[in-house]
């Protein structure tokens, strides 16, 4: 009898895959795989490690302590509470009264409460703005036609194909990813773009001249398509990337003091838009780049910690910490704010995946070295960081 | 599994068990239909709370498990009707669109989310030391001088924990994964 259970049917495929099922039922499972296309996918499924991988890491990413949690508070508000002396509860009241006083105060007496971030309004989650000017919210489509382009949208991924015709100038679209989002694009020429909190990408329909040309605000990760007569060209603040087919990162947000580029295959060239001096990346390389002052440095670097952020990690080393806390800000969409904390020579190193809790990600970090964090809806309190190194 | 579900009196360690145990795969099951792992959570959560605050009674671990994946699909065509209708009246909606189509095939979805989770599970029976080690290792590539600089041990014990786990993995993960047998084998050399 072939199994209509989902769940023992999971366990023979398991069992069936470690060889230690009996012939008999072998040979049951065959011929339901053999019957069933769909089935038969699954199990084939796991012949890909990547995909396997990929699969395992999803399901990993749903934290069920932290459901639990959550779940439990929203069941039994109170019961916790209960099962502290009163003692300890008068104690605890007057503590966070302290705190939330001592707080207050230094915001009010303007006491060095430094923002490194702010929030900003997501409610209309990514969008595009097309050349027509039409302004469209991604979790509204799933087709469009429009700029002499077709946009597909499914999954977290826009792809976009031009339409046939000869386009003398196409014009530009731009993508914008709020705080708290990431998406993918795939354009004209087949390059995918996946772009991280608080990005903008302007990209043109198709790629009618002479260069492929697109414009980057924040941070993204590019696979770009080999096209020996087209060069492709990012253009990041006052800095253009020149590439020849390959995978880089570029983080260039407009609110941090230095911008990288890093190189995970193939080879790129960076030039300053004032100066014109240009440098060449081998993989493996990272440019630092100070906009204000046009400084730069070669270095080399593990580039898996450039691209963690692409697969919900966040992975640094020795970054430094103000950086590290504005890209949490940008993901959960908080206020970062130091008080009497000063930051300058922090930094950290490390990985911590992007916990669906920001709490869990602070308490990350404070377990990782002496720091301490206080959180409200819009906003995190850096109240204590010391460096341990 | 190994625990016994009807053994658990206590309410909230029921729950703590149900949210171990299916918290994940429900959380994976939901999200290949939605496709959005924010809503994915979402749609669980108040599903999960919905039944615990309704003291929903269930006879045994698979009397459970229907339960709450039917509770859980139920919850997810709800919430992708919702969509639709959002998009349908957007006049945005391609025709042909296969999830809307495809919604009597969750039996599927549910055997895929069973399948990755017992895997899952197995990786995760290693020994703590041992998993980190396996999972900075095989899953990221690092060096053996990598990972005993974040682990803060030394070369040899990560080597110690590579051939615990290789030993330990071989035997789970061999068959299952013929190229990750062929990874691993090149990981831990």
């Amino acid at each position: 009898m072939p199994d209509r259970n989902p769940h023992d049917l999971a366990e023979k495929i398991f069992l069936y895959k470690m060889d230690l099922l009996g012939p008999a039922e072998r040979i049951v499972l065959e011929e339901q795989i053999a019957a069933d296309p769909k089935l038969k996918e699954i199990f084939d499924e796991l012949k890909d490690t990547v995909r396997t991988q990929n699969e395992l890491d999803q399901m990993a990413q749903f934290d069920p302590k932290a459901a639990y949690t959550e779940a439990l508070r929203s069941v039994h508000p109170v019961s916790h509470l209960y099962r502290m002396r009163y003692g300890l509860i008068a104690a605890a009241v007057a503590l966070v009264l302290t705190f939330g006083i001592l707080f207050h105060m230094q915001s009010r007496w303007g006491v060095e409460s430094d923002i490194l971030i702010t929030q900003q309004d997501t409610t209309n989650g990514v969008q595009l703005v097309l050349a027509t000017g039409e302004t469209v919210r991604m979790d509204t489509i799933s087709a469009l036609r429009a700029a002499e382009a077709e946009f597909e949208n499914s999954n977290g991924v826009l792809s976009v194909e031009a339409l046939g015709g000869v386009l003398s100038s196409p014009g530009n679209n731009k993508i914008i990813v709020p705080y708290k989002k990431k998406y993918q694009i795939v354009l004209a020429d087949g390059s995918k773009v996946y772009l991280n909190a608080g990005s903008t990408l302007t990209f043109p329909s198709a790629f009618t001249g002479k260069e492929r040309r697109v414009q980057l605000e924040g941070e993204g990760f590019f696979e770009i398509a080999s096209m020996a007569d087209k060069q492709f060209v990012v253009e990041a603040g006052k800095q253009q990337i020149h590439v020849h087919g390959t995978v880089f990162n570029v983080k260039a947000y407009g609110d941090e003091p230095y911008h990288y580029t890093t190189l995970m295959e193939g080879k790129i060239s960076l030039r300053d838009s004032e100066s014109q001096k240009e440098l060449f990346l081998k993989p493996g390389h990272q440019l630092e780049y100070e906009p204000s002052t046009g400084h730069t440095i070669l270095r080399s670097v593990n580039p898996a910690i450039a691209s963690s952020w692409t697969k919900g990690m966040l992975a640094f080393d020795d970054t430094p910490m103000d950086e590290i806390l504005r890209q949490v800000g940008r993901w959960y969409n908080l206020e970062v704010a130091l008080t009497d904390q000063a930051l300058h020579g922090i930094s950290a190193t490390g990985k911590i995946p992007l916990y669906p809790d920001v709490n869990q990600v602070l308490r990350k970090f404070e377990k990782l070295g002496d720091a301490r964090f206080q959180t409200t809806a819009q906003r995190i309190n850096v109240m204590h960081i010391k460096n341990t190194q | 599994m190994q625990i016994d579900f009807n053994n658990i009196q206590n309410e909230k360690k029921r729950w703590e068990f149900i949210y171990d145990n299916f918290y994940q795969s429900l959380c994976y099951f939901s999200n290949t239909v939605l496709q959005d792992q924010e809503k994915a959570q979402d749609v669980v959560q108040s599903a999960l709370i919905k039944l615990w605050q309704d003291k929903t009674v269930f006879k045994d671990v698979n009397h459970l498990r229907n339960f709450l994946y039917k509770s859980v699909r139920n919850a997810t065509i709800n919430e992708l009707n919702t969509t639709a209708t959002h998009e349908k009246i957007l006049g945005r909606l391609a025709d042909n669109n296969p999830k809307l189509y495809e919604q009597d095939d969750h039996f599927h979805s549910i055997v895929r989310a069973e399948l990755y989770r017992r895997i899952l599970d197995e990786v995760s029976n290693l020994p703590d030391k041992t998993a980190e080690v396996f999972k900075l290792a095989f899953l990221e590539q690092k060096s053996n001088q990598e990972i005993a600089d974040q682990m803060s041990i030394s070369i040899n014990t990560v080597k110690v924990h590579k051939n615990n786990a290789k030993k330990a993995l071989k035997h789970t993960l061999k068959d299952l994964f013929p190229l990750a047998a062929l990874i691993l084998w090149d990981t831990f050399q």
